[in-house]
């Protein structure tokens, strides 16, 4: 069996290894937090463009038109055969 | 047992495309909710620039709910209809997106499983579905992204292990 060798100089030590662990756990801690606020913020701004765009709306409306048309909402999709 | 599968997938709501810099697909339910289902680039999602172009985020979004401030009701319609929304998204196979699950009312958990019923009830191996980890709060809230793509993306795994990168702050 080889012994296992280590230069002190040039392999991380556990310490060093533990704060680069917990300088990634961090990074992708406020990662996620800033991923996840930028999904609340958009749900937000979205609720908004809806109530002040009229071209927006427009595509709902017309959404509600066809189906008045049809007299459902529900319609059976094409296929796509990818 | 006879299997759904994305070819012959069962009806669901009449949606609008937009098409843009933005991929956006409009509907509105029975209850008369809207919604959005948004896709958007994400280049901050890789490492990589020839990756750039194929990396979208998708999400979902309460437009109009009239049971506001309560949510709306279970609809078995909607997942149909994102899965038909996914569906004409990934017509170009070199796609991959990747979705993360909202905790705002503290039902991500029961979210991502939602997520992960429809993928499982209209997947007929068209596509694959990667759960990643990203990170847990001190109050146990779990930081989850779906990555999915079609399994026959030729960047599939450059794309999910650029991807992991970023995330992990390898880059």
């Amino acid at each position: 069996m080889t012994p296992q060798t280590q230069n002190p100089e040039t392999e991380p030590q556990p310490a060093e290894l533990l704060q680069e662990e917990a300088r990634r756990a961090e990074y992708r801690l406020q990662f996620a937090r800033a991923w996840m606020q930028r999904k609340h913020d958009e749900q937000q701004q979205a609720v908004e463009e809806y109530q002040n765009n009229p071209e927006k709306r427009a595509v709902f409306d017309e959404l509600d038109r066809r189906a008045a048309e049809r007299g459902t909402r529900v319609v059976e999709y094409k296929t796509t055969g990818l | 047992m006879e299997q759904e599968s994305w070819s012959t997938r069962p009806p669901g709501y009449e949606y609008a495309f937009l098409d843009g810099i933005v991929q956006t697909y409009s509907f509105t339910s029975d209850t008369a909710v809207r919604y959005e289902v948004r896709f958007k680039p994400g280049p901050e999602l890789v490492d990589n620039p020839a990756l750039e172009s194929f990396v979208f985020e998708m999400v979902i979004l309460l437009i109009d709910n009239p049971f506001t401030p309560k949510l709306p009701p279970v609809d078995a319609l909607i997942p149909a209809t994102i899965a038909a929304v996914v569906t004409h998204f990934f017509a170009l196979r070199e796609r991959a997106m990747v979705y993360l699950c909202d905790d705002s009312d503290a039902k991500a958990d029961a979210r991502r499983k939602l997520f992960d019923r429809w993928f499982e009830r209209f997947d007929d191996h068209t596509f694959v579905k990667r759960q990643i980890p990203l990170a847990v709060e001190q109050n146990g809230t779990a930081y989850i992204a779906e990555f999915v793509a079609r399994l026959d993306n030729p960047y599939l795994e450059p794309i999910l292990a650029s991807f992991t990168r970023v995330i992990s702050g390898e880059k």
